[in-house]
């Protein structure tokens, strides 16, 4: 698969191309913004990894001029810069993801699959976390690659829960989403359905923060 | 307080009162000697038509009827009639004993029996004339007079100082003016102070507040830069490290590659939280700052932190949330509680528990971060806040900064961060207190 790296930093290129090229991409790298300009112009590119701080033009300059010109070229930023206005500006002209230096190898590795994945259409649908996954199109669920039957709370639960992992939800939160409007909520409906889970998933699926509700953990990157 | 106001009214109030003093004794002294004078050209024509009459005919007329009121209240001549050797022909039918024919023409003042009376004797004739009148009526209207005279002037003396006064408030109000701008200067957006409708003497003090300011304004962003540069340069190079431990990977033995990947973390969280602790130093201290929900920031803080306390093995918990909302940047609350907590996290060992509740005391919202980690020694317990100090023996790698930056952020929000050793266990307890709400 065919990457586009736009990177000013010589020595962040050169390893970042290699850990790629092990990684089983194939990369290529250019150092200013007119030649990335011109190179993601020529297309063929599952993704381009996009600095911002770049000579001649800018990152940010470049991005706006690929999305003008309709392309739709995954683009992730990897930047130095962690201004919100930066981040929010990014992302707002059109950036699929965006990654602060320094970041893991892993975590790019993670961000720059599921990028793909998005641009495939398969991100709408398909959520999960470790080795649960659900998949929303036809509300089913794996569990270690095996169908596993859900009720429609626990789905909804899960559901919530997947959609950020690692975020904590409130047991009002949850509630929320298990109820429709205005049905009657049993104090403990919360608990019985973790612990029903829980069972069937293994303990360390869903973990309970005290006094603040639950979480998945985070896919380890 | 050394005011101009205050100083020029000093000075101003009792110079115009005295002048103003001065001006109504002199319109006193000047109505009373014309009104006198006045009265005195009336008694001597009265004496003197007296002298004509006799002149043309030697008959002693017959002066109108008088009495003491006519006298004391009205203040009527009384007239006299003397022959060459004083003895006295004819009198007002009011006749004041004891007065004497004046041997001298002219006025006098003579006090009979306490009463004083202003006499005029005309020049020799015979019979000789002599009129009088009452010194106590002379006095009254001579008084009277005087005051009629004073009270305009008396009236407007109040008037004109409070004109005065205002003048003096207006005269300052560019100073008043000058203080406002200066004082809505928002540290964010300097502005230069406008330099209309200021008075000459005031020009050349805004102009070199004004370059002051430029000066300033270009201090923070200097500052502002600097942070943004050293970020980027700090970053860029640890990027690149992380990407060679990468990349060396299948040549490096496990434990080796662990052990550099735990290096440049080191590394990495010291840049951070330098970066932090500059950042926080060049923003400017926001001025006005929305209600903040700080159980909701609270609760960010917490989720932020789970997956260190995962990986750590400690149980970190929420055991009270009561409502609570405060005035100050959310952002210098989130740093806070995100120090405070990590600080609890780091030295608490695997197994351990931190407590997090927010509750009221005092009347003010309370937040305490409880850990089971072994406390500080209370001699270090304000040391601890100092930049890269460490208390030694713990075996933790810290980065020495996380209270100096939690202490900095709490200064900005009002907050007062208090640590304590738990009494119950080992173990610290950290307060944060908000001092206005």
């Amino acid at each position: 698969m065919r990457l586009l790296l736009i990177e000013d930093d010589r020595m962040i290129g050169t390893d970042l191309k290699q850990a790629l090229g092990q990684a089983g991409y194939s990369v290529d790298w250019v150092e200013d913004g007119v030649a990335g300009q011109a190179a993601l112009a020529q297309g063929g590119y599952a993704a381009a990894l996009l600095d911002l701080g770049l000579p001649r033009r800018s990152g940010l300059e470049l991005l706006t001029a690929a999305r003008g010109r309709g392309d739709t070229t995954p683009i992730l930023i990897l930047t130095a810069r962690d201004g919100v206005e930066d981040r929010v500006a990014g992302l707002d002209l059109g950036a699929d993801d965006y990654l602060l230096k320094p970041f893991a190898f892993q975590e790019l590795l993670a961000r720059l699959r599921a990028v793909l994945r998005r641009r495939d259409g398969h991100a709408q649908s398909l959520i999960g976390s470790g080795e649960l996954r659900l998949d929303l199109a036809n509300r089913t669920a794996h569990h270690r690659g095996e169908q596993l039957p859900l009720s429609a709370r626990e789905f909804a639960l899960l559901h919530a829960l997947l959609e950020r992992p690692g975020a904590v939800l409130s047991r009002e939160q949850l509630e929320q989403r298990i109820y429709g409007w205005g049905e009657e909520v049993s104090s403990n409906a919360v608990e019985v359905i973790i612990h029903g889970l829980r069972k069937r998933l293994g303990a360390d699926a869903i973990c309970n923060v005290r006094g603040m509700g639950w979480r998945v953990p985070k896919e380890e990157p | 307080m050394n005011s101009l106001r205050t100083q020029l009214l000093l000075w101003l109030l009792p110079l115009y009162l005295l002048s103003a003093a001065v001006i109504l004794g002199a319109n006193y002294l000047h109505y009373r000697d014309s009104t006198m004078a006045f009265m005195d050209g009336q008694m001597r024509r009265l004496a003197l038509a007296y002298v004509e009459q006799l002149r043309g005919d030697p008959r002693l007329p017959t002066p109108p009827p008088l009495d003491e009121e006519h006298v004391e209240q009205d203040g009527t001549v009384a007239v006299q009639f003397w022959d060459r050797d004083g003895r006295l022909l004819l009198s007002s039918t009011w006749p004041v004993p004891g007065l004497t024919l004046q041997q001298s023409e002219g006025f006098h003042d003579l006090d009979i029996d306490g009463h004083v009376w202003r006499v005029y004797t005309a020049p020799a004739t015979a019979p000789r004339v002599q009129v009088l009148q009452s010194g106590e009526f002379r006095r009254r209207v001579a008084l009277h007079s005087a005051q009629e005279a004073a009270e305009p002037v008396a009236i407007l003396i109040p008037v004109t100082a409070l004109l005065l006064w205002l003048a003096v408030w207006f005269a300052l109000r560019p100073v008043d003016r000058l203080v406002q701008a200066i004082a809505a200067q928002d540290e964010r957006s300097l502005t230069a102070l406008p330099l209309q409708r200021v008075p000459a003497e005031l020009q050349p003090l805004i102009g070199s507040m004004n370059s002051l300011l430029a000066r300033l304004k270009e201090a923070f962003a200097a500052q502002q830069r600097f942070v943004q540069d050293a970020a980027h340069e700090l970053r860029t190079p640890l990027t690149a490290l992380k990407l060679q431990v990468e990349n060396l990977k299948p040549q490096l033995a496990e434990g080796q590659s662990a052990r550099l990947e735990s290096g440049i973390e080191r590394m990495q969280r010291l840049v951070e939280q330098l970066l932090r602790l500059a950042r926080q130093e060049a923003a400017p201290q926001s001025i006005d700052t929305e209600p903040v929900d700080v159980a909701a920031v609270l609760r960010q803080s917490i989720g932020e932190l789970v997956p260190l306390a995962e990986a750590r093995g400690i149980d970190l918990g929420l055991t009270a949330a009561e409502p609570a909302e405060v005035r100050a940047d959310a952002r210098d609350l989130r740093s806070v509680f995100d120090n405070l907590l990590e600080n609890a996290l780091r030295y608490t060992p695997a197994g351990g528990r931190v407590d997090v509740s927010l509750k009221q005391a005092d009347g003010a919202p309370q937040v305490e971060v409880l850990d089971t980690g072994p406390g500080i020694p209370p001699e270090l317990l304000e040391r601890v806040f100092d930049r890269f100090y460490r208390v030694l023996g713990t075996g933790t790698q810290g980065s020495g900064l996380g209270l100096a930056i939690a202490r900095g952020a709490a200064g900005r929000a009002g907050l007062h961060i208090e640590l304590v050793n738990r009494s119950d266990r080992s173990g610290l307890a950290a307060r944060v207190r908000f001092l206005r709400s």
